[in-house]
């Protein structure tokens, strides 16, 4: 696992994050960094320097693709792969997130013990 | 609007006579009669013309025919003239013969005279006898032994003869006396009296001789002059008796000829003249012998010619009439209807095309072009898509219109939309409906509307409840996972799983959440599949289904969707096979898996025991997929309902097996959407086979998407 760089996961429900860590940390053993908000996310990030973007899409104040929007303006995020994480499972609203310039969608709800060999198969077939 | 009550524009609704049914009439002679009495104001002076026509021509005719007959009637009068003055001027010439031999010999011998008249009578049947009376006194007669009783005779004796020898000298010309009663035997005839003078020297008439006399038999003279004894198509009759003419009496044949039109011809005597007149025998004809055959065919050519009138008024009216029929026809359709000729210019339209197109209805009359109409309307703000790209929208209607075989949707100022389906005719005009569907328009919005909205709704519902369920399910998995939980690791890490009471008391009571947490993902996964297929449902409802179809090798998918209900079939006992070959199929991959995975789990889900079997084939220009399984099987009765959605094949079966009842409803709308069908084919007890077919490929759709 420790080919994945460090990823900073976006949600906004504690539940989510904490099940989330869970399967990346513990189950997976990735090295995962959270946020609470897209404007925590902004604020944080910098400081966090991670290699992969795991976002939630629907969010209070900030979405995710409005979080990735504004993190993309920033030179160091510019090309950072992202991975969006939505409970929306249209296809139409995939193929709109995939045209933001993410690697793939991951549909909610996900199993907690295969989330990370998603995420990796996601990040080889980049 | 009231049926029969519209208007057509650009005709003369003309007003039809009540009294006239001709038109419907149709076979019936009680019908044609009333027709015929309905064409009166024409057939009536076409009939007076004719019979005036008739008449004239008849009379033309007849007077023709009379004038031919009156010409032939001269032509044998004047013959039958000719022949009586020749016999007239015959005998006197016979006198002149004797007097030339008087004159000579005034002192003739008795047999020299008798040589003489011997020779004149002849040749002469009609004359009776020649006598000569030198001063007045009978001297000479031939033949003697009937006359001789004249002999001697004195015409001064008799004042009757001495008037017509008087007169003989007086004027020196011969007289043809006559007819009268002879001496001789009672018989009728005529004398011709020649006075004789005896010449001078030199040629001057001298000293009076005397008189011959030439007595003749009438009926002989007749017959001779051809007056009697042949057939007779003329009758004659002559009078003035001793040459005195027309004022004389009639002497001879019927005296009534005279009274009946005659023709007259004067017959010359040597002194005086005779009138002889004519007509036909059995007086003049009315008519032509043919007269009653050439009437009867004028007749008939009449009657031909008022039946042709009649029938090309009947025929008229009976255009006009249908043609009224059709016009009232088209002013009560409740649509606008309007009919552009080849050149496109209005040839007739109903009031309800006028009312729908109220901002420009006064330009809307027979002969204005359809371009005019459009673009006038543009300008009078009568289509609001029309506004800020004017002449673009123009040139689309206009395009339309000349293509003329589609139907489009037009809003008009007043909001209201009008559905409009023109169709060109064999004979380039183009006829045009205008139907309101304003109602039917705003209807559908609203369906389409509400649609999706519902549609939204459900998405959102969605989200919000996977939400929740993503942390349920969560949770739920990693409790009936011991790894996965920090504490039981580090608890399991220092004391191993067996190393106490106390710990096989808690490792039972974990062991018993990790058994209900996994009831609570069964649960959750099962809500997750309800939330999916509602969803499915809704969108598909919506019309917001997408698919983008590729040829795809159906085997593998088959084996896939196999695959996983591997583990569930193994647990039930039953076999699972796939007898699909290497056919490809043209579908959304996304969708085609989710039809196969409701069929091969509804298959699982109703059978035993036994097995499930998928197979393909080629079948037309579709391919059939097939699931078979040894189910318990649906009854007949059922089998329309179980594609429809929430039906389920009883309530305790759904009890048992669960579901919301909307999996082969979506089965049906995907397979329907990829243009196939799916059928049912099932025995209770037996098992049930569900099969769709798919198109091949076809050349022209390479992907349809239902937006």
């Amino acid at each position: 696992m420790s080919e994945l760089p460090k990823i900073l996961h976006v949600e906004d429900d504690p539940d989510i994050r904490e099940i989330a860590l869970m399967a990346l940390e513990v189950v997976g053993g990735l090295d995962v960094d959270q946020c609470a908000s897209g404007a925590d996310a902004l604020e944080r990030a910098p400081g966090i320097a991670p290699g992969l973007l795991l976002l939630d899409v629907m969010m209070p104040g900030m979405s995710g693709d409005e979080t990735l929007t504004a993190l993309r303006k920033m030179p160091q995020f510019a090309d950072t792969p992202a991975i969006f994480m939505t409970a929306k499972a249209q296809l139409s609203e995939v193929d709109r997130l995939k045209q933001l310039g993410a690697l793939d969608v991951i549909t909610k709800p996900f199993d907690p013990m295969t989330l990370a060999d998603q995420i990796l198969k996601i990040w080889q077939s980049r | 609007m009231v049926s029969g009550t519209g208007k057509v524009a650009g005709e003369e609704s003309a007003r039809r006579d009540p009294r006239d049914e001709g038109g419907k009439g149709g076979g019936s002679l009680l019908g044609w009669l009333a027709a015929a009495r309905g064409y009166a104001f024409a057939l009536v002076p076409l009939a007076a013309l004719l019979v005036v026509a008739g008449t004239y021509l008849d009379t033309v005719r007849t007077r023709a025919y009379m004038a031919e007959i009156r010409a032939d009637l001269a032509d044998r009068m004047d013959a039958q003239r000719a022949r009586i003055e020749g016999r007239v001027t015959g005998l006197s010439l016979m006198l002149r013969g004797l007097e030339a031999a008087i004159e000579s010999d005034p002192e003739l011998s008795q047999a020299r005279y008798a040589a003489l008249a011997r020779n004149m009578i002849r040749d002469n049947p009609e004359i009776l006898n020649i006598a000569a009376a030198p001063g007045l006194v009978v001297k000479y007669v031939y033949p003697t032994k009937p006359n001789a009783a004249v002999l001697g005779f004195n015409y001064r004796t008799d004042p009757a003869q001495l008037r017509s020898v008087a007169a003989a000298r007086k004027t020196g010309q011969t007289i043809m006396a006559g007819p009268l009663r002879l001496l001789q035997g009672g018989r009728e005839g005529y004398i011709i009296r020649m006075p004789v003078f005896l010449h001078t020297d030199s040629g001057a008439r001298g000293q009076f001789w005397g008189v011959l006399s030439l007595v003749i038999d009438a009926q002989t003279f007749y017959l001779r002059a051809g007056l009697v004894g042949r057939e007779q198509s003329i009758t004659y009759a002559m009078r003035g008796p001793g040459g005195t003419g027309a004022k004389g009496p009639v002497f001879w044949g019927d005296p009534r000829i005279f009274d009946d039109h005659p023709m007259l011809q004067e017959i010359t005597l040597p002194y005086g003249s005779w009138q002889l007149g004519a007509t036909p025998a059995g007086g003049w004809p009315t008519s032509a012998p043919d007269a009653f055959w050439v009437r009867l065919a004028m007749l008939v050519a009449g009657l031909f010619v008022l039946g042709s009138a009649w029938l090309v008024l009947y025929l008229m009216r009976r255009h006009r009439s249908a043609r009224e029929q059709l016009l009232r026809a088209i002013g009560a359709i409740d649509d606008g209807f309007a009919l552009f000729d080849a050149d496109d210019r209005l040839v007739m339209c109903n009031d309800r095309y006028r009312s729908l197109y109220t901002v420009s209805s006064d330009l809307i009359r027979p002969g204005v072009g359809f371009e005019e109409l459009v673009r006038e309307g543009v300008r009078r703000g009568q289509y609001p898509a029309a506004v800020g790209r004017e002449e673009e929208w123009i040139a689309e209607r206009m395009a339309a219109h000349r293509r003329a075989d589609t139907m489009v949707e037009q809003q008009i100022e007043d909001g209201r939309w009008l559905r409009i389906s023109e169709r060109r005719m064999s004979d380039g005009s183009t006829v045009g409906f205008r139907v309101d569907v304003t109602e039917m328009k705003l209807a559908k919005d609203a369906a389409e509307e509400a649609n999706r909205a519902k549609a939204d709704f459900l998405s959102v519902l969605s989200h919000e409840l996977r939400t929740p369920l993503t942390v349920i399910l969560g949770f739920a998995r990693f409790l009936s996972d011991r790894k996965s939980s920090a504490v039981l690791r580090k608890m399991d890490a220092a004391d191993g799983p067996d190393s106490g009471a106390t710990t096989d008391v808690f490792d039972s009571y974990i062991e018993e959440v990790g058994a209900r947490a996994g009831k609570i993902e069964t649960a959750g996964n099962h809500l997750l599949m309800l939330i999916n297929d509602l969803l499915d449902f809704s969108k598909i409802e919506a019309g917001k289904l997408q698919m983008s179809r590729e040829m795809l090798p159906l085997s593998e998918l088959v084996v896939d969707v196999l695959d996983q209900f591997g583990t569930q079939a193994e647990e039930k006992g039953l076999v699972l096979t796939s007898l699909v070959g290497d056919e490809q199929i043209y579908a959304d991959p996304i969708r085609l898996r989710q039809v196969l995975l409701n069929l091969v789990g509804n298959a699982i889900k109703f059978t035993d025991e036994g097995s499930i079997t998928i197979s393909a084939r080629q079948q037309g220009d579709r391919i059939a997929v097939s699931v078979e399984d040894t189910g318990c099987g649906i009854p007949a009765e059922m089998t329309e309902r179980v594609f429809r959605e929430f039906q389920q094949v009883d309530n305790s079966s759904t009890r048992r097996a669960g579901g919301t009842g909307l999996g082969l409803a979506i089965v049906r709308r995907i397979v329907e959407l990829h243009g196939g069908e799916v059928t049912l084919q099932s025995l209770p007890g037996k098992g049930s086979t569900f099969s769709f077919t798919i198109p091949v490929r076809s050349q022209a759709g390479a992907s349809r998407s239902v937006a």
